[in-house]
């Protein structure tokens, strides 16, 4: 079913034309009198991205393998093929590598005008959407935001032609603090690492417990090093002591620096969530419910062994959007199938819910998972957080409070 | 007097209906089947009682189950060991076990009873097995995780579902092609075909509906949606359903919404709903139309409903999460 049209190493925006990497054939079963109508969807993607490379340790272990989601759009693309068969679509995603964020918008109009482009898969840092959305306001073109979880992206620089298929981090922060809260585990240690990253991670998670209604009993910052005169940000013991009980400590450790070395060391036998121990994300592998098992075995088939990381989920979602589109909307009319996305769409993310985009700021509801290292230990919305529409909008910002207002909710 | 003569005819009628009735019954045992997909096992129930007489082992994951013709064996099909095995009904022991694709789910034995068509969920296709060779004559490729699957009416081709893919393919048996897709709504999980052949009934889960087919044009007709009181939308996730014995009745489990609808069939109206365990889906009624079991998928139970009051009666615990019920009558 998939048709492999030669393999294609990263080159630069100049010669991505020739890049085609994936697509699906429709299936041989039925013959249709019309040439299938092509759907090319650009997947925009940074050479060397910093964010694909494995997180390692000094001893050069690897502790958190990083890659490229295209895989998972390659999944979405082999899935496709039976929309388009019946649509009489033929799907296909080209790699459009960019040396640098700042010639997003020319490829973007390049790949417009020379391969009819109208939808594009981004996995890009939050930089690089500025310039780019500017070039794409107001045009035939709708953009999915697969890794950038930036609630500003989803607020005061958000855009109609941008839907946000990753989860934002107010969401994920929402998430975990709803499980915490959920167990009454209401009294939380933060321990916050010198990333800048880390610091961001800490505000959205002090955010949240303020909206839940839990209590942050002390916040520390901490550091790696051995340095006897940094004792108080340097030893677990010593920074998880406290004089005020706590029942979970928080870790904000984008690099995971000093996080694996906190757990167990603990002056107090708590759990540590957040950055290790119990991770909020918008897939996991472990997942075995709702298809989930499904959908990552075939990943891990077309990834050669990868487990499917939140961004690959989002690159998948974003084809299977673009699909169900077409399906229902048939192939030709692309304003009817982006109303069909951030409108009427409901789509199976494998999760257990339908998932729609919201309409004030395009970020797609859906459930987050709270993971442990082999095991999904509780999905927010969290039993008993209620809304008044819709309980999926207990995560991230809600209608009223986002400051993006493209369309108010009806 | 006229009321008399009336009840007179009444009760001669009723005789006559339980007499026939009683015939059908004394062909199967009565014993309920509810396969547990986490404990690999098979509870066997007795419905005089409502007490577990028999836990059969399993190979892993067992999940659909379906009797032959005539009743004497019953075939589960276990999705972790890729097998269906075949259980002997009087003996209630594993007499057989055929070899199938990656994760079977659901299957359906043709009317000539020569065939097993079973979706495996891992190989995106659907497999034709020929039940007295146990070997796969042929298999046609589906949408993205194929469930649901059954025989039509003329025998002549087959419905299968694709969950990922929202839609219902019709295969044509002789040719092995795909001849129609059926766009559904999205999810598309369990079939259940009318008393008279023409339509066939397939759940959306997360749509929360029931989408009604015309077998004759394989054109989708109508659907049902669903909300039970103080519930919303997004928690009805139908998957099992099946028609009553006299065909007038269909009740569909709904899932996370944790009840079964009924459905007037004629009218296409929802009249009642009842309230089950946690997660209802395999949904079968009694043949003599009487009680209606539900396996509640995350309450490891099986909830008893009076079918007449449409009232829960009992819940059974059975193994860890059940699938489906079957029952031998």
């Amino acid at each position: 079913m998939t048709d492999w049209k030669g393999r294609c190493r990263k080159r630069s925006v100049l010669l991505w034309l020739a890049c085609t990497l994936v697509s699906s054939n429709a299936m041989a079963q039925q013959t249709p009198a019309e040439k299938p109508a092509a759907i090319v969807i650009g997947f925009l993607e940074l050479e060397n991205d910093p964010r694909h490379s494995s997180l390692t340790a000094y001893g050069r272990l690897v502790i958190r393998e990083r890659a490229s989601p295209f895989d998972g759009v390659r999944a979405g693309i082999e899935e496709a093929a039976t929309a388009g068969r019946i649509a009489n679509a033929e799907f296909e995603a080209i790699r459009i590598p960019l040396k640098d964020a700042r010639d997003a918008p020319d490829a973007l109009r390049r790949a417009m005008s020379e391969r009819q482009v109208r939808y594009f898969i981004a996995d890009l840092p939050s930089a690089a959407y500025a310039p780019l959305l500017s070039e794409a306001r107001s045009k035939n073109v709708l953009l999915f935001n697969i890794s950038e979880i930036d609630d500003d992206l989803r607020g005061k620089s958000c855009a109609r032609e941008l839907v946000h298929v990753i989860p934002s981090r107010a969401m994920l922060a929402d998430a975990l603090v709803q499980f915490l809260v959920a167990r009454n585990w209401k009294n939380v240690l933060v321990l916050e690492g010198p990333d800048p990253e880390d610091h961001i991670l800490t505000q959205a998670f002090a955010r949240s417990m303020k909206k839940f209604g839990a209590r942050i009993v002390a916040q520390k910052t901490f550091v790696s090093g051995n340095d006897p005169r940094q004792r108080d940000s340097n030893n677990p013991a010593l920074l998880t002591a406290s004089s005020s009980d706590y029942d979970a400590i928080f870790v904000a450790d984008a690099r995971l620096d000093l996080a694996r070395d906190i757990n167990y060391r603990t002056s107090r036998p708590r759990p540590l969530v957040g950055a290790i121990g119990l991770e909020a994300g918008a897939w996991n592998w472990t997942w075995e419910r709702n298809g989930g098992p499904q959908v990552n075995s075939a990943f891990r088939r077309i990834s050669r062994g990868r487990k499917m990381q939140d961004t690959d989920w989002a690159g998948w979602m974003a084809v299977k959007m673009i699909a169900e589109a077409t399906l229902r909307k048939g192939a030709a009319d692309f304003a009817q199938q982006r109303d069909f996305i951030v409108n009427e769409g409901r789509f199976d993310g494998a999760k257990g819910a339908a998932l729609s985009v919201r309409p004030w700021d395009r970020q797609l509801r859906q459930q987050i998972f709270m993971a442990t290292s082999d095991a999904v230990a509780g999905v927010a919305p969290m039993p008993g957080f209620l809304h008044q529409t819709e309980t999926l909008d207990t995560l991230g910002f809600d209608s009223r409070e986002s400051v993006c207002k493209l369309e108010r909710a009806g | 007097m006229a009321p008399v003569r009336y009840f007179c005819a009444l009760f001669f009628a009723v005789t006559m209906s339980l007499s026939s009735a009683g015939d059908l019954l004394a062909k199967g045992t009565g014993l309920i089947f509810v396969s547990n997909e986490k404990s690999d096992t098979i509870t066997v129930i007795d419905p005089a009682t409502d007490k577990i007489v028999q836990t059969i082992a399993t190979a892993k994951r067992p999940r659909d189950m379906h009797f032959s013709a005539d009743k004497t064996q019953l075939f589960v099909a276990c999705g972790n060991s890729n097998v269906i095995q075949v259980i002997d009904v009087a003996s209630l022991k594993v007499i057989r076990t055929i070899e199938t694709g990656d994760s079977p789910e659901t299957f359906a034995i043709d009317h000539a009873n020569q065939r097993i068509y079973v979706t495996n969920e891992e190989d995106n296709n659907v497999a034709a097995i020929d039940l007295a060779s146990g070997k796969t004559s042929f298999t046609v490729k589906t949408g993205n995780e194929p469930e649901g699957v059954i025989v039509a009416p003329d025998g002549k081709s087959i419905f299968v579902t694709s969950e990922a893919a929202n839609v219902v393919h019709r295969i044509d048996i002789e040719s092995r092609k795909i001849v129609a897709d059926i766009v559904t709504g999205t999810r598309p999980r369990r079939f259940a075909i009318s008393a008279d052949g023409k339509e066939l009934w397939v759940t959306t889960e997360l749509s929360g509906e029931v989408h009604i087919i015309d077998i004759a044009t394989s054109q989708a007709r109508e659907k049902i949606e669903f909300l039970p009181p103080g519930m919303r939308k997004t928690d009805v996730t139908p998957v099992g359903l099946t028609f009553s014995p006299d065909g007038k009745t269909v009740w569909v489990g709904l899932g996370r919404a944790n009840h079964v609808a009924v459905i007037d069939a004629p009218s296409r109206k929802v009249t009642h709903y009842v309230l089950t365990g946690q997660r209802a889906w395999g949904v079968r009624t009694s043949a003599d139309g009487k009680r209606v079991y539900v396996a509640n998928g995350l309450g490891d139970d099986v909830t008893v409903i009076d079918a007449v009051a449409r009232k829960a009666l009992k819940s059974i615990p059975v193994g860890k999460v059940p699938w489906g019920v079957v029952i031998d009558d």
